[in-house]
């Protein structure tokens, strides 16, 4: 059940609000987790009783590590954690791919059709429970968190539903306490419902109007993308995937406030950013942070010297790209910004990243960032190459195009992605327009306009109907 | 003075959420039995049904694809948020979703994306001139069992309108290209085959003044008199091999009826728009009343085609022309023009098909200028196969 759902719009979010704040505080837990599991059920049933068992097994694994720590036998078990979790990961997310690959290598050595597979479905939030369920034991045999004392209050923090399917990254040490006690107010609930309501509205008017431009563009064969298509398709998924991710998170930490969790940020304005290394420390923050904390510093960081350092980068991203999804496409993605990182921690990037004006330095990185998101989006491999070889003016124009412009770039699209530059030009200007900010009384106001707007749109799209049918 | 101030600003914020939460939930209550009732949405689309809930169907989640479904169609107050929007894509943007089948073109004319679509299409004429032979060749073959096959050429809502279909709409580097050497193509090629045909394009071109003459602005088939004429051209161009029809035409008379209500068929693409406001003006309808045909018109006739074939139904109905007929649609059914039920599905090579068929003196087959829809394709291989295997019995 996806949040800009009308189900889950219209149903599930008024009764988990009513439910929620007619419940005794000591019951608050409970009904959340109650709703949790309802909420991932929706989604994943064959996936929940998985998702239970490891929770207990890792509640029971912490309560272990804490019992044993300073002794060897925390560290196999902390070892025996992490592969469980990968190995649990590796099966349903990457199987298929690794079949799927080994199977194209048997067929071109002559052996096609020589094994049989049964493909894997990919249960919903699979990466994030995984790294949310490594962070917890490694952070408990490391001590920077306590275990878990409570086996409901441990499921919580995995299925808590406004992170459970897409994020952001929770930590258990950051929201410990706040699973324990909270002291939600009405304040809460206004900023919490408020920021859900920006955050559907970026992904329902912004986001999804991008995604026709996007879709329609990454639709062209290699041989029919021209420049022109190439340019707008890229822009409009950098655009999509921010508003729809950013959103998406928007409305996670929302629904969280609602019932007094405060979560921390996953974005800060990413396409402001002056170079490529700020501009991961502004994306998708959760999952940046937590492959600082858990790879690349495992890995030996900085501290082994500039070569080492150098392959720990590029492992880390590259991971980052396996992680976002099984295809050579997001492998190339993570190598890609893996190399724009390096290429800044040369001598000549820190003098090029030094000696550059902002002004300048912000649209290059975002461009950057743009012909990256390429790689995140293509199909397959050959399309990416082609949109990049258009882009950088290197492919052939088509003389006939293949879509008209009503259909690649509609005037709803057209507006909504200006609008979105312009917010993010607004965001860099201005700073984030919540409830701490001084445009505050607008970003309340506006509110109840952006959901009704969301709202009937999330209706229509829904409504596809034919002139003559017969059924 | 601050108490009342803090209650004030509580009170405010209660407010909030609550109208924020109403606004969210109003829809489902209006489903589940509230007062308000929401209006109604033009168009067919397929019902929802809500699955059975069980343990196997959530399992496998189609209980809750289901029922989201289910939910997402049945949503209390769907046809208000539905022209809302709509209605917002129209006056804003000037547009219509691009998932929808309304396109907005200049002066109020508005097409479906299959017109602009035909209009935009690049394809080499291989395929169309091989239609045209093979029109030919199957037209040979049945004049040799004393049938008559006849394609006629219904024009394309884009050929009256073309200067409507605006800039957004042109493909760049295709408009006014290909469509028209398609259609060049496909004429040329009957006429260098010997073959019988009508070409309504041409005909309602040369005597018609105005596009809506032919094609109203809101609608998506061509009006009834167009069609009616396009049948009376028939009969004039299959005289020579069906002599009984003697010198009789139909009498294609009609009056217009100004009072159109927004029902009509004349308004299908404006209704499809879904949008509030007021039904375009100067929208007529034809009612149909010249005499009835005589027998010398009832010729035993196969009508084969989409619903712009749909027209000659009406006019053999209504008219009582070209009967007793039958008319094979393109979802494959079989519908009696008389009763105007759908009587069967299209079974090919059975008894029943043969005596459908072959019980026929004349098979009229829409085209649309070029294009022959799958049904009409599969109507002449299957008619071209059965002949070739008879011959060889």
């Amino acid at each position: 059940m996806a949040f800009s759902s009308l189900l889950f719009l219209t149903a599930f979010l008024p009764v988990y609000v009513a439910l929620y704040w007619a419940s005794p505080r000591w019951m608050r837990n409970t009904t959340l987790l109650a709703l949790s599991i309802v909420f991932y059920a929706w989604g994943a049933p064959w996936f929940l009783p998985v998702v239970l068992t490891l929770g207990v097994v890792d509640y029971y694994l912490a309560l272990a590590i804490d019992a044993r720590r300073g002794r060897p036998a925390a560290k196999w078990i902390v070892a025996f954690a992490v592969v469980m979790h990968l190995s649990v990961l590796a099966y349903f997310k990457y199987s298929n791919f690794f079949v799927g690959e080994l199977a194209s290598l048997f067929e071109r050595l002559g052996f096609a059709g020589s094994f049989h597979w049964e493909k894997v479905l990919l249960p919903i939030g699979i990466s994030f429970l995984t790294f949310e369920e490594i962070s917890y034991v490694v952070d408990v045999y490391r001590g920077d968190a306590k275990p878990s004392r409570s086996v409901p209050q441990y499921l919580l923090f995995l299925l808590l539903f406004p992170h459970s399917i897409a994020g952001p990254i929770f930590r258990w040490k950051d929201l410990e306490n706040q699973l324990r006690s909270r002291g939600e107010t009405l304040d809460d609930v206004v900023a919490g419902i408020t920021r859900f309501v920006w955050g559907l509205a970026k992904k329902i008017l912004i986001a999804d109007a991008a995604a026709i431009t996007a879709d329609a563009a990454f639709s062209h064969t290699p041989a029919e993308i021209s420049i022109g298509v190439a340019w707008l398709g890229a822009l409009a998924y950098s655009i999509q995937i921010f508003y729809d991710f950013s959103g998406y998170s928007d409305m996670a930490l929302g629904l969280g406030r609602i019932a007094g969790f405060r979560f921390k940020e996953n974005f800060n304005a990413p396409y402001v950013s002056a170079s490529i290394t700020e501009f991961w420390t502004r994306w998708h923050m959760s999952l940046s942070s937590w492959l600082r904390d858990y790879l690349y510093i495992p890995l030996g960081g900085n501290r082994r010297g500039e070569r080492r350092t150098r392959i720990n980068v590029l492992i880390v991203f590259t991971l980052s790209g396996v992680w976002h999804g099984a295809n050579w496409t997001f492998v190339l993605w993570g190598l890609y910004h893996g190399l724009l990182n390096l290429f800044e921690r040369t001598a000549i990037g820190k003098r090029w990243r030094e000696s550059m004006p902002r002004w300048f330095a912000i649209p290059f990185t975002f461009a950057l960032v743009v012909i990256g998101w390429v790689f995140f989006r293509a199909n397959d491999v050959e399309q990416a190459f082609a949109f990049i070889k258009a882009m950088l003016g290197l492919g052939s124009t088509p003389p006939v195009a293949k879509l008209v412009p009503a259909l690649l770039a509609p005037n709803r699209s057209i507006f909504f992605m200006a609008l979105g530059l312009l917010l993010v030009a607004f965001r860099a200007r201005f700073g984030r327009p919540n409830e701490d900010g001084k445009w505050r009384w607008a970003y309340v106001a506006a509110a109840p306009a952006l959901l009704f707007l969301s709202l009937i749109q999330i209706v229509n799209t829904k409504f596809v109907p034919l002139i003559y049918f017969k059924f | 003075m601050a108490a009342d101030r803090q209650l004030l600003a509580t009170a405010g914020k209660l407010a909030y959420v609550v109208l924020l939460l109403a606004m969210a939930a109003i829809g489902t209550v209006a489903m589940v039995g509230g007062p308000l009732e929401d209006v109604r949405l033009d168009g067919a689309e397929p019902a929802a049904t809500m699955p059975k809930l069980d343990l196997a169907n959530v399992r496998h989640e189609t209980f809750q694809k289901g029922a989201t479904a289910w939910f997402d169609q049945h949503w209390g107050l769907r046809g208000y948020a539905v022209r809302t929007d709509n209605t917002i894509g129209v006056r804003v943007f000037g547009e219509v979703r691009t998932d929808q089948q309304p396109a907005i073109g200049n002066d109020g004319v508005l097409f479906t994306r299959d017109d602009l679509t035909y209009v935009n299409r690049t394809d080499a004429p291989d395929a169309t001139i091989a239609l045209a032979k093979q029109f030919a060749r199957v037209q040979t073959k049945l004049r040799a069992r004393g049938k008559v096959l006849l394609p006629i050429l219904i024009p394309s809502k884009t050929s009256f309108h073309r200067d409507s279909v605006p800039a957004s709409w042109r493909r760049p580097g295709a408009f006014g290209r290909s469509d028209e050497n398609l259609y060049r193509a496909f004429v040329r090629t009957l006429a260098d085959s010997g073959a019988l045909f009508v070409d309504a394009r041409a005909l309602l071109t040369a005597e018609t003044k105005r596009p809506e003459d032919v094609f109203q602005k809101p609608a998506r088939h061509w009006r009834r008199s167009s069609s009616c004429r396009a049948l009376q051209a028939a009969i004039d161009v299959v005289r020579p091999e069906i002599p009984e029809l003697g010198n009789e035409q139909i009498d294609c008379q009609a009056t217009l009826d100004p009072a159109t209500p927004l029902i009509s068929t004349e308004f299908d693409i404006h209704r499809l728009l879904n949008t509030w406001g007021a039904k375009p003006e100067g929208v007529d309808v034809d009612r149909y009343s010249g005499r009835k045909s005589s027998d010398a018109l009832r010729v035993p006739t196969l009508f084969v085609g989409s619903s712009f074939v749909w027209s000659f139904v009406h006019v053999s109905r209504e008219l009582e022309t070209l009967t007793p007929s039958l008319c094979y649609y393109y979802d494959e059914s079989v519908t009696d023009t008389k009763t105007l039920l759908v009587t069967k599905k299209v079974a090919p090579f059975t008894d029943d098909w043969r005596e459908d068929t072959f019980g026929k003196r004349l098979f009229i087959v829409g085209v649309l200028e070029t294009f022959l829809p799958g049904d009409g394709k599969k109507f002449l291989d299957e008619i071209e196969k059965e002949l070739d295997s008879s011959s060889n019995r």
